[in-house]
């Protein structure tokens, strides 16, 4: 039988050393790793690191503009940060869709951009954030943008001696409103079959810089980028946001798997833009901003 | 009657809930081993080699045992004879057991698992019954590869159609349902040095295991006790399938002389455990002008997977169920349990009907549709009621409560009050369906229907009950202890039901047909006859009255004329003891006729029917196809409720696992049989999340026959909530799915065709 050694490294440089010795396997919350580990998804790992007691994995911030939020932050404790309910209340709710409360409580953000699923719910909100994720090494630090660190399901361009130690992504404005929208076979504890983020600048009724980002489409997470197109100066409406909706549609490559079908995903991409730009409309009718 | 109707805590669920009781899973013997079972790669083929040298140089692996180890007959008694313990030669499903291996540890067996060669020539299998059937070369059980075909022929069908209104004629299908039960399968082997056998694990039906462990180590019945342990839940995934994993234990056992463990993994579970029987039904039925019922024709198709097990007396039930609830007197039923390559289907809450009830009801929501009429009130025109005769020719004498359940959920459920709810892209709808279900084994399995039971009252008014049926959370226990409470006029916390075990009482049949309480409840009173005896005559001695004068309640017993005089129950056990009258008793209970003719379909197939109505309110959003439950409302005829709450329970259980059924659940298998989602994360069932507010309502139209009027309840909340909801989606946004499960994405199709 294969003996596995896991390592529990307290502050971030053991942590470093570690990774860069052995190439072991991170473990965060574990929602993942061990799941895959049981189920002969991946082999026994010879090492294993587990980082949940590395304290300057935790915590969100705000530093100027910046907003960070450290890789080991759980689900339950993005619900509870009242920080991100204000620059990113779309993450919220996207928090608020994974796994059930034992899985929130466990699960961490790390873990779910790490696990490249495109089906990965803080994923979409993240994309649209333009966010950039900090991944460091005993040799140093890089930033990459979150929409160029994933290649496949399963895959990214992390190296084995690096770690996540955290996300970046700019504050928003006023001027910034966000959704986040997704499909599952049930209501609780049922992975994405198709999931929508937005978000969009508007400015006096006009709307400047629009992001949109789709999951469990496409091998990884994508931007739409012709609705992004379409969007961009135009005024909210019922009639955009139905041409853009379609455009969506266009913007991803969905498949035929055990919980959905390809056609159907499709046009759900379409509804859930829909529905996301029409609910950013009433919002500011509600205001008075538009 | 202080005690019935009352709704006493469950007993053991405390326990339950925080976490204790004796599980499988718990017991650790001295000396205990490990083993794990080699199991099919194919769904059919030859096997020609099982290669286990690489194994000899694990430390702790303690050998291989397969069908040439079996001392007796290699083969799991159930209906036929047909199913081996361990796949000989020929193997025909995919993951079919082929050996085990033993170890000294968990870990142990399993690295030796995965290091065996198994060599397993592939041959053409059949995964589709449709095309099994008749099969021209292959040919898996007798010459068409069907394990049974049951009739129905009454009337004449082909004139009465002429003189229909309407006529709807559809196909429908269902799919696998996995039983889902929190523990998975698991037996403890514990070999005596006197030779005996003993075995422990979760389980329905202890007699079917002890036959099965008898008859493959050639052991007589007299040499083999089982004991049940507490069961995490079974819901007929339980009944035969144990016998199974028991042996699989109990050979290595035998053979090692050392007790040895056995606990599946949820996807070994999954794989190779039974399930209910997908199914393809074709329903043909028409409705007069008036509104009545006048002709059906069927033809009705299980897949039973490669061995028949249970499916024979599966395809009877779903038999006799399918016409539902109705008077007809014209009915042509063809229905036909097909062998297939894929892993044998059994039990499951309701057994064979809820497939064929999920057509009939969609049926009469439709005919109802074709002749402009409420649902509600074409069900009224045609439901059964007593004095009736069934289209099967059963005269029904007594406490029929179709048309109460059917009532009261249109009174509570605000039946099609809808219109202003409906905003956005959602629509409301709202469902009906009512079932009926024979209780009981009945004519399929009588020579089973009779059960044992024994009541032993200690000198200090403590009882012990032992009966030969099982516990497996649906509250029997409770309930029965509630019985030999009333019957004994003690306090409930003074009864203590003793674990089921094979040599307490004789063997009293399976836990299953929703039948523990009425059987195991009937044989408890005949139990409790002469300790109630000898309680009675002590008690008239001391109050100096004669013995029709006293009663007792709870612990006291006093005159039934002047309520002063009393004493203590306690006192009169002492006094009992201290004479040396008799305080053990033994019952034994035998139901009432039954028959069938295979040929014509028409008999008394059960004694006795349970009533059921549903409503389900539901929102569809016609942009998604995504439903939400919001509400059910379920009303139940269950003659008398024991324990109201436990029938509160049973009904929110089975409306749970019926929205499941109906909704999200779906075991897929691939072309070559091969079961795709064997696990919680892609095989659906709801969350607690996905509950709907759910209305229960009891409906009591006694029983003669049964405890205190009880008629056996547990299956039926299952059975009607998927045409209910089918009928729900229908209303809503005018798409009829024949197919279940009833998901987002097929509604959404229907919507676009439409
Ligand atoms: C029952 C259940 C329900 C679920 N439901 C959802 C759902 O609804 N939506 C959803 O998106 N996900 C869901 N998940 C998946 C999972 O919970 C999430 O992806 C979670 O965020 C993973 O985080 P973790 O901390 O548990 O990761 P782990 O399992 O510890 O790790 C996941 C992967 O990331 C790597 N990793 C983790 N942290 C780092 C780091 N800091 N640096 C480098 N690599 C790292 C690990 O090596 C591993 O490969 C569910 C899982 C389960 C078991």
């Amino acid at each position: 039988m294969t003996q596995t050694v896991i390592f529990t490294p307290k502050s971030l440089s053991e942590a470093l050393e570690v990774l860069n010795d052995k190439k072991p396997v991170v473990l965060a919350g574990g929602t993942d790793l061990l799941v895959q580990i049981k189920g002969g998804g991946i082999p026994p790992p010879r090492y294993i690191i587990a980082i949940d007691n590395i304290k300057a994995l935790k915590g969100i911030k705000k530093n100027g503009r910046k907003v960070r939020i450290g890789a080991l932050t759980t689900f339950e404790e993005i619900l509870d940060s009242e920080l991100l309910a204000k620059f990113a209340p779309h993450l919220l709710e996207a928090s608020y869709e994974i796994g059930s409360p034992q899985i929130r409580a466990r699960g961490t953000i790390g873990g779910n951009i790490m696990n490249a699923s495109p089906a990965g719910d803080s994923i979409p909100p993240l994309f649209v954030l333009e966010a950039h994720l900090i991944l460091q090494s005993i040799e140093g630090r890089r930033k990459v943008a979150i929409s160029q660190f994933h290649t496949g399901p399963g895959k990214t361009i992390r190296r084995r001696d690096e770690l996540l130690i955290g996300i970046e992504f700019e504050a928003g404005d006023k001027s910034s409103r966000y959704f986040f929208m997704r499909l599952g076979t049930r209501k609780a504890l049922a992975i994405a079959k198709v999931s929508a983020a937005g978000m969009l600048n508007i400015k006096n009724g006009h709307i400047g810089k629009a992001r949109i980002a789709l999951g469990a489409v496409a091998p990884t997470v994508v931007y739409a980028h012709g609705a992004q197109d379409l969007l961009a100066g135009k005024s909210l409406s019922p009639e955009v946001a139905l041409l853009v909706a379609n455009a969506a549609q266009n913007d991803c490559h969905p498949i035929d798997d055990i919980r959905s079908q390809a056609e159907y995903r499709q046009a759900m991409v379409g509804v859930l833009v829909e529905r996301g730009l029409m609910r950013i409309m009433n919002e500011l009718n509600g205001d008075g901003q538009r | 009657m202080g005690l019935i109707g009352k709704s006493v805590i469950k007993a053991g669920g405390v326990e339950r809930v925080t976490g204790k009781g004796t599980f499988v899973a718990d017991i650790k013997l001295p000396g205990m081993v490990y083993c794990a079972v080699i199991r099919s790669p194919v769904a059919r083929g030859d096997i020609i080699a099982i290669d286990d040298s690489s194994c000899n140089r694990v430390k702790g692996y303690l050998g291989l045992f397969t069908a040439k180890s079996i001392p007796g007959n290699n083969v799991i008694p159930i209906v036929f004879r047909d199913q081996p313990c361990f796949a000989a030669k020929r193997v025909n499903y995919h993951g079919e057991p082929i050996g085990v291996v033993a170890a000294e540890s968990k870990a142990i067996a399993h690295t030796a698992l995965n290091r065996i060669k198994v060599t397993v020539k592939e041959l053409e299998g059949l995964i589709d019954p449709l095309k099994a059937w008749g099969h021209r070369k292959i040919k898996l059980y007798g010459d068409d590869n069907i394990f049974r075909h049951s009739k129905i022929r009454r009337g004449d069908v082909e004139s009465a159609f002429r003189e229909c209104e309407v006529i709807i004629e559809d196909t429908y299908t269902t799919p696998y349902q996995e039983h889902a039960y929190i523990e998975p399968q698991g037996m403890v082997a514990n070999p005596l040095p006197d030779g005996t056998m003993e075995i422990y694990g979760s389980m329905q039906c202890p007699f079917y295991v002890r036959e099965a462990v008898a008859e493959v180590l050639a052991l007589p019945l007299s040499d083999v006790r089982v004991i049940q342990t507490s069961t995490g839940g079974g819901f007929g995934g339980k009944e035969d399938v144990p016998s199974l994993v028991a042996c699989q234990a109990a050979l290595p056992a035998c053979l090692l002389k050392r007790p040895v463990k056995l606990i599946y993994e949820r996807d070994e579970d999954m794989i190779s455990m039974s399930k209910r029987h997908p199914s393809w039904i074709h329903y043909k039925s028409g409705a007069t002008a008036d509104g009545i019922l006048r002709a059906i024709q069927a033809e009705y198709i299980i897949d039973g997977g490669a061995y028949s097990t249970l499916s024979p007396v599966v395809l009877f039930r779903g038999t006799v169920h399918s016409m539902g609830p109705y008077r007809c007197e014209n009915v042509h039923i063809d229905s036909y349990a097909v062998a297939t390559n894929k892993v044998p289907c059994g039990a499951f809450r309701g057994f064979g009907s809820p497939q064929i009830l999920f057509a009939v009801e969609s049926q009469m929501d439709r005919l109802a549709q074709g002749l402009k009429m409420d649902p509600a009130e074409f069900r009224r025109r045609n439901l059964l009621k007593t004095g009736d005769t069934t289209s099967f020719g059963q005269k029904l004498s007594w406490s029929v409560g179709a048309k109460e359940t059917l009532e009261k959920v249109v009174e509570h459920s605000g039946w099609r009050n809808h219109i202003p709810e409906s905003a956005g892209d959602k629509r409301i709808g709202y469902g009906l369906s009512t079932v009926f279900y024979g209780v009981g084994l009945g004519a399929g399995g009588k020579h089973l229907a009779r059960t044992g039971a024994r009541v032993m009252v200690e000198p200090d008014a403590s009882v012990t009950f032992s009966v030969g049926t099982t516990d497996m959370g649906q509250g029997m226990q409770t309930v029965l202890a509630q019985v030999v409470a009333q019957e004994l006029g003690l306090p409930f916390e003074n009864i203590r039901m003793m674990p089921t075990d094979t040599s307490r009482v004789p063997d009293s049949g399976p836990t299953v047909a929703s039948r523990a309480t009425t059987m195991s409840g009937n044989a408890l009173i005949i139990a409790c006859e002469k300790p109630r005896d000898s309680i009675l005559t002590e008690a008239s001695i001391l109050l100096k009255i004669e013995k029709h004068n006293v009663v007792i309640d709870e612990g006291i017993a006093f005159d039934r004329k002047d309520g002063r005089l009393k004493v203590t129950i306690k006192e009169i056990i002492k006094n009992c003891f201290g004479k040396r009258m008799p305080l053990t008793g033994d019952g034994w209970y035998n139901t009432p006729e039954t028959s069938w003719d295979n040929e014509t379909g028409i008999g008394e197939p059960y004694v006795t029917y349970a009533w059921a109505s549903n409503i389900v309110k539901l929102a569809v959003d016609t942009q998604t196809g995504e439903v939400e439950v919001l509400k059910i409302s379920s009303a139940h005829d269950v003659g008398k409720a024991i324990n109201p709450a436990m029938v509160e329970c049973q009904i929110e259980g089975g409306v749970i696992q019926g929205l499941g059924f109906a909704l999200t659940e779906e075991m897929m298998a691939d072309s070559k049989g091969k079961l795709l989602n064997p696990e919680f994360s892609t095989y659906i069932i709801p969350t607690a999340s996905d509950v709907p507010e759910i209305e229960p309502i009891i409906v009591e139209h006694p029983y003669p026959d049964g405890p205190y009027g009880a008629r056996g309840f547990g299956e039926q909340p299952l059975m009607g909530i998927a045409p209910a909801v089918a009928n729900a989606v229908a209303d809503a946004v005018g798409v009829r799915i024949t197919d279940l499960p009833i998901t987002a994405e097929k509604i959404w199709r229907a919507l676009r065709a439409k």
